[in-house]
């Protein structure tokens, strides 16, 4: 096989995808590596045709994998179930390390397609604020860009993934390209309206879903269906109604003919060469076979995710690098931020007992970030705000772990109960050079690829949010006519483990001064200028939005930016 | 803190909602692969092989034996069948209204196989919805011992029905095969409290272990999810009762 191309990609999950697709559709012969298997579309590892009763071990994933030690980061987590534990990677296998006393919880999808499978695809713009918040307060490195050079590219990507979303016309949570958007159930509705009557600044929105309401012709010519409200998007949807690599941006690449993938291919290391002082291409080792191969590029775009592409740019050392690729300003691998949690409240909403849903909808609601700016109740700076959802109304359960046998105990299960509201506090982690991922001195995988080392941890600011939070939502359930309100707060003392919202991201942050910064305003390696890093590497700060949006929109921004500079030439 | 099982964003939903009746669904079944057509869509089934039992003159008939696997209900011609799991012929000894398995499982005997159906059907018995034994509880537990059980669970559930054994003896002077009903009930209803009272015991502990598993498996069943619906076509969140129902009779939104 051919081993050069115009552009190689690190990483076939969501960013990989759309870097792929934005090349390939521009005209330049790209090649995708991918550590992971190859999946189609639609896959026959997919599982969102089977009832309940027709899943493998009734979803129960075997206990045999607890016994071996496998799969211990995802483990017990409501997404790692019978039916969607072919798309996690077992940590087991694909070993990562930590501090015995701060855990870390990486949790990675190892396929075509990566996490694009199983994110759970709240698409969220970031807000001005958001991309003033470093310089604002001093913390991490300042944005190189702001919201305005975003804008047109979140209206691009949105266009093409499909967001179902509504317009809610707030500045922290600035609105898109949207199609029709899912709606709230009668209790959400009722804290909606109540909080419009109380706060200016808190709002109860539905969220925003990469799942099409109204699949545009674009969609439809890729074979991608409206959403059936099945909500098993993380089992794969046959429908291809849900945004993934491999429904959506990996298809449009391959019909350019310009798209070459070769999977179980893993990437060690970016190839410097010394004389042009550019990259010239990836090294990689067979998963299978363990044979080495490099191709080469006139540019490589780092998309294995925030904190794969971290470990490929540590080990890529050269003469000129000996600390990694890119890295003179010793910033590689530091600032890794996560969104945390740290309350979680759930609340009766009264007085809908004749009310009822029906269908699975895809996506919970949204209370954005109201705290950007400091107030006098806060002795914090930046902010948080909530997941939640209501969206059925509860039943009675059953008596599975409780006492009670027989009919009587039968006919009262599974009825309807009260609608209650349930909220997850997300918090803005502040970027923090010390929370950093390093190679492990010794420790290597199977593959002899140094084991990455991740010592990250929430510090005074965030347990400050913590207990805010928990004061606030407490204000807000009540403003929004709720009762019976539960709290669980968690203690100072218990370490929050990073990782655990799925949205690590740092470690090769953007910023204007090559100093302090890995990559400039269009995440291009200051060092290295045909070098891309597009995942949530990048970022050099988290705001409280989910990321995968954001990091779409720096992509394609990036792709444009570089499919410029490689026709004039120019790398 | 714990995440819960339903964490909003980052957990699939397991909701189950309701739809038509079974009347509503047209089959096609092939032997080995099925077809099967659900209105305007059409899912393809891969399948092992099935006993298909019809009902006639009221009770349940094997109108083909072959190995089997998995429960389902379709329609031949006009009649009503059920392609099912691996059910274990049961003899009913009338004395003690007790249903004796007669063949041994993949991994229970025969004779923790009768215990534990009878068991299952006390706790979710059958009333005018199906019961432990209609879902084939114990029949999917049995295979889950191989394909999903550790070696703790595997040992933990053998040993409870040694334990119950035990205890049948201890306070009826009999193996619990042989009680009459009524000991049989106010055994297990007497060992569900105490379960749940005393929760430090070896014997409460592999007791509400195997109830866990008994009412997951009931409670993922088709028969007792007679409204599921797996492609409901739309999400509504303030619907009446009445439009409820006449969306889940339609089957689709
Ligand atoms: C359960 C769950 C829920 C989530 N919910 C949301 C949500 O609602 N909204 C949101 O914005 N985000 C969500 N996320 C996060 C989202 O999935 C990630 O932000 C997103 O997938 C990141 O995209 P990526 O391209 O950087 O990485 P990935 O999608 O992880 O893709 C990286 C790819 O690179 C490959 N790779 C890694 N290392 C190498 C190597 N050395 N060589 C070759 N290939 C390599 C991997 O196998 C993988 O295929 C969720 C994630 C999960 C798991």
């Amino acid at each position: 096989m051919n081993n050069k191309f115009d552009v190689i990609v690190v990483g076939s999950g969501i960013t990989g995808g759309w870097a792929a697709k934005e090349f390939c559709e521009k005209g330049f012969k790209t090649l995708v590596v991918e550590r992971g298997r190859n999946l189609e579309h639609p896959s026959s590892e997919y599982t969102d045709m089977q009832a309940p009763w027709n899943i493998e071990n009734r979803n129960k994933v075997s206990e045999v994998y607890d016994e071996e030690g496998r799969y211990a980061a995802v483990s017990g987590y409501g997404y790692f179930k019978n039916a969607t534990k072919q798309f996690f990677a077992d940590d087991k296998e694909f070993p990562y390390s930590y501090p015995k006393e701060r855990p870390f919880k990486w949790v990675r999808g190892y396929q075509l397609g990566g996490r694009s499978i199983t994110w759970g695809r709240q698409s969220l713009r970031w807000g001005k604020k958001d991309f003033e918040a470093n310089a604002k307060d001093g913390h991490g490195v300042p944005w190189p860009i702001g919201y305005d050079d975003l804008a047109p590219w979140y209206d691009y990507v949105e266009s093409f993934v499909g967001v179902s979303a509504n317009k809610d016309g707030l500045a922290v949570l600035p609105d898109g390209v949207f199609q029709k958007p899912w709606e709230l159930s009668a209790a959400e509705q009722v804290i909606s309206d109540n909080l419009k009557k109380v706060f200016t600044d808190r709002h109860l929105v539905v969220g925003r879903a990469a799942n099409i309401t109204e699949p545009t012709e674009e969609q439809q010519a890729l074979g991608r269906g409206q959403c059936q409200a099945r909500s098993y998007c993380k089992r794969g949807c046959t429908f291809g109604a849900y945004f993934s690599s491999l429904s959506a941006t990996l298809p449009a690449a391959k019909r350019t003919g310009n798209l070459t993938i070769v999977t179980d291919s893993i990437v060690t290391r970016v190839d410097y060469d010394e004389a042009t002082g550019k990259a010239k291409g990836v090294t990689i080792i067979d998963a299978k076979t363990k044979e080495k191969r490099e191709y080469q590029a006139r540019v490589v775009f780092l998309c294995a995710s925030a904190l794969g592409s971290v470990q490929i740019l540590l080990n890529s050392k050269s003469k000129s690098f000996p600390n990694g690729i890119a890295n003179s300003s010793g910033a590689v691998g530091h600032y890794i931020m996560d969104h945390f949690t740290g309350v979680l409240a759930n609340a009766e909403v009264p007085g809908l007992d004749d009310k009822f849903a029906y269908g699975r909808r895809p996506i919970a609601t949204y209370i954005p970030n109201y705290r950007h700016d400091k107030t006098d109740d806060a002795d914090f700076v930046r902010g948080f705000g909530y997941q939640a959802t209501a969206q059925h109304r509860t039943d009675t359960g059953t008596a599975a772990k409780r006492e009670g046998i027989g009919a009587a105990v039968k006919d009262l299960s599974k009825q309807p109960g009260p609608w209650r509201f349930r909220t997850l506090m997300y918090g803005e982690m502040l970027p923090y050079f010390d929370n950093y991922a390093s190679l492990h001195p010794t420790k290597k995988d199977k593959w002899g690829i140094p084991l990455l080392h991740i010592d990250a941890q929430i510090r005074d600011n965030e347990r400050k949010m913590i207990k805010q939070a928990s004061i606030d939502i407490q204000a807000i359930l009540k403003a929004g006519g709720c009762t019976d309100i539960k709290l669980n707060e968690t203690p100072e003392n218990e370490h929050i483990k990073i990782g655990d919202r799925i949205h690590e991201m740092g470690g090769a942050c953007m910023g204007e001064d090559p100093k302090v910064s890995v990559l400039n305003k269009w995440a291009q390696a200051h060092d290295v200028p045909n070098l891309f890093v597009t995942d949530g590497a990048c970022m050099s700060s988290c705001a409280t939005q989910n990321p995968s949006l954001t990091y779409m929109a720096i992509t394609v921004r990036s792709v444009d930016y570089a499919a410029k500079l490689l026709r004039k030439n120019i790398i | 803190m714990p995440e819960t099982p339903n964490n909003p964003g980052h957990s699939e939903s397991e909701k189950n909602t309701a739809s038509g009746s079974v009347g509503n669904v047209s089959f096609i079944m092939l032997l080995g692969a099925g077809l099967i057509s659900i209105r305007r869509r059409y899912i393809k089934y891969y399948s092992g092989k099935f006993n298909v039992f019809c009902k006639r003159h009221n009770r349940w008939e094997i109108i083909y034996m072959l190995d089997n696997k998995i429960t389902r209900r379709v329609f031949l011609g006009t009649t009503l069948c059920v392609v099912t799991a691996p059910l274990f012929a049961t003899l009913l000894n009338e004395q003690n209204n007790l249903q004796k398995v007669l063949m041994d499982g993949q991994f229970f005997n025969a004779a923790e196989l009768t215990l534990l159906t009878d068991v299952a059907e006390i706790m979710i018995p059958k009333t005018d919805t199906p019961g432990a034994t209609d879902a084939h509880v114990i029949p999917v537990l049995d295979g889950l011992m191989l394909t999903w059980a550790g070696v703790k669970s595997k040992r933990q559930f053998r040993f409870i029905v040694a334990q119950i054994n035990d205890l049948a003896k201890s306070t009826y002077g009999s193996v619990y095969n042989k009680l009459a009903f009524d000991d049989r009930f106010l055994l297990i209803e007497q060992l569900d409290k105490t379960a749940f009272a005393n929760k430090k015991s070896v014997l409460s502990t592999h007791y509400r272990r195997l109830k866990e598993m008994v009412f997951h498996i009931y409670y993922t069943s088709e028969e007792a999810n007679p409204d599921f619906i797996l492609i409901p076509g739309g999400y509504r969140g303030s619907l009446s009762k009445q439009e409820l129902d006449t969306i889940q009779a339609r089957g689709y939104l």
